[in-house]
C-alpha cells in the first residue's frame, strides 16, 4: 500500500483546467498548496509537480465519488474544496428556454456542486480548519432577464453552502460563497457577443468593471485563512453592493 | 481473511477510536443488535459522526485486508434508506461479504 501523500495541505478545484477555475488552481499551487483539480477532460490541464489532475465530469455522481476515492487514497484527506465548475451560457428568456437547457443548468451549476461537496466534504472531517469555498455570481440578487436558469441554479448552490455550513460547524469546517460579478472568462466572452449585453451588465454594478480571476483569488485566500475561521455561511459578493 | 467475526471486530475498535477522540460519548461494547444509526442508536453517533465511523471502518478495512471495500448504504442488504436503521450485525454480514467478493 502506497503512502498517502500529506506533504503540504490539498486544494481540490473543479473545472480547473481554464478561466476562474485555472487560475484559483495556479493561485493555491503558488501557495504551496497540493491541487487536485478536474474537468471533463486533460485537455489544457496544467503541468505542475504539485498538481494532479482527472478527467471527471461533475455531472457524473459515479465519477465524483470514484475520484474522491482516488484522492482519499492518494492523500488522506481534503484541506479546502472550491466548487468551480459550472454552466453560463445562453441568455434565453425563460419563456423560450428548451428543457434541455434547463436540464444542463441544474446538472452541471446545482447536482454537480452537490455531489462535489457531498464526497468531499467527508474527505475533510478529520482535518483541522478544512474550508469549502463555493462560487456563485451577482446575478442571483440582480435578476436579469435572459438568466431565470442560470441565476437560480446560483441561487440553489448558495442556500446549499449556508445549509452545509450549519451542518460542518461543529467540525470547524467553514463554508462560504464568493460571488463575482462580471469576469473576463470564456462564457462572459461568450455572452459578450450578444449586443451590448456587457455595457448593460457593467453598468448595473456598483462597481462597474470588470472582476480580475486574482481579485477572486484573494477572496478565496481570506476566506481559507485562519482569520475567517468564523466566517461562514456568507456570501462575498464581488463588485456590487447588495 | 476478513470475516463475520473479524468485522464485528473492527466495528469495535472504531466505536473505540470514537470514544477516545470524543466524536462518540460513552464506550460501547458492540453486539450485533447494536443499532449504528437510527432511531434509538446506541453509537450516539450523529449524521457526521456516522459517516466519520464509516470512513474510519474503511481505513480499518484497506490497513488490515489490502483491498478498498467501500461501504455504501444503499447497498446494504437489510437497510432502508426511507426508515433507516443499521445494526452492527447488519454491517458486519455486509463488511463480511464485501471482503468475500474482493
Amino acid at each position: 500500500m502506497a503512502d498517502k501523500d500529506t506533504s503540504k495541505p490539498l486544494t481540490v478545484i473543479t473545472g480547473a483546467s481554464r478561466g476562474l477555475g485555472r487560475a484559483l488552481a495556479e493561485h493555491f499551487l503558488s501557495k504551496g498548496y497540493l491541487v487536485a483539480g478536474c474537468s471533463r477532460s486533460n485537455e489544457g490541464a496544467l503541468t505542475h509537480s504539485d498538481y494532479h489532475h482527472a478527467a471527471v465530469d461533475i455531472r457524473d455522481e459515479a465519477a465524483v465519488t470514484a475520484w474522491a476515492r482516488a484522492l482519499r487514497r492518494q492523500f488522506g484527506g481534503v484541506d479546502v474544496v472550491i466548487a468551480n465548475a459550472g454552466l453560463a451560457r445562453s441568455a434565453l428568456y425563460l419563456s423560450v428556454t428548451p428543457g434541455n437547457v434547463f436540464d444542463d443548468f441544474l446538472r452541471v451549476n446545482f447536482a454537480g456542486v452537490f455531489f462535489t461537496l457531498r464526497e468531499m466534504s467527508k474527505l475533510m472531517l478529520r482535518r483541522p480548519n478544512a474550508r469549502i469555498i463555493t462560487i456563485s455570481s451577482t446575478m442571483v440578487p440582480l435578476s436579469q432577464e435572459g438568466t431565470s436558469v442560470y441565476s437560480a441554479t446560483k441561487a440553489a448552490v448558495q442556500q446549499m453552502t449556508k445549509v452545509l455550513a450549519k451542518e460542518l460547524a461543529p467540525q470547524g469546517i467553514t463554508c462560504n460563497v464568493i460571488a463575482p460579478a462580471m469576469m473576463e472568462t470564456d462564457a462572459s466572452q461568450e455572452l459578450a457577443k450578444e449586443g451590448d449585453w456587457k455595457d448593460r451588465m457593467l453598468a448595473l454594478q456598483t462597481i462597474p468593471r470588470v472582476i480580475g480571476l486574482d481579485e477572486v483569488c484573494h477572496a478565496a485566500d481570506y476566506l481559507v485563512s485562519p482569520m475567517a475561521a468564523s466566517v461562514t455561511g456568507q456570501v462575498i459578493y464581488l463588485g456590487l453592493a447588495d | 481473511m476478513i470475516d463475520r467475526q473479524k468485522a464485528m471486530a473492527l466495528i469495535q475498535a472504531s466505536l473505540d477510536s470514537l470514544h477516545r477522540s470524543g466524536t462518540v460519548k460513552t464506550a460501547i461494547a458492540v453486539s450485533d443488535a447494536t443499532i449504528l444509526m437510527g432511531s434509538g442508536a446506541d453509537s450516539g453517533l450523529d449524521s457526521l459522526g456516522f459517516v466519520t465511523f464509516v470512513m474510519d471502518l474503511e481505513d480499518r478495512l484497506l490497513s488490515d485486508s489490502g483491498a478498498d471495500l467501500p461501504i455504501v448504504l444503499t447497498d446494504i442488504k437489510g437497510f432502508d434508506i426511507n426508515s433507516p436503521t443499521l445494526t452492527a450485525g447488519i454491517l458486519a454480514d455486509h463488511v463480511a461479504g464485501l471482503a468475500a467478493n474482493a
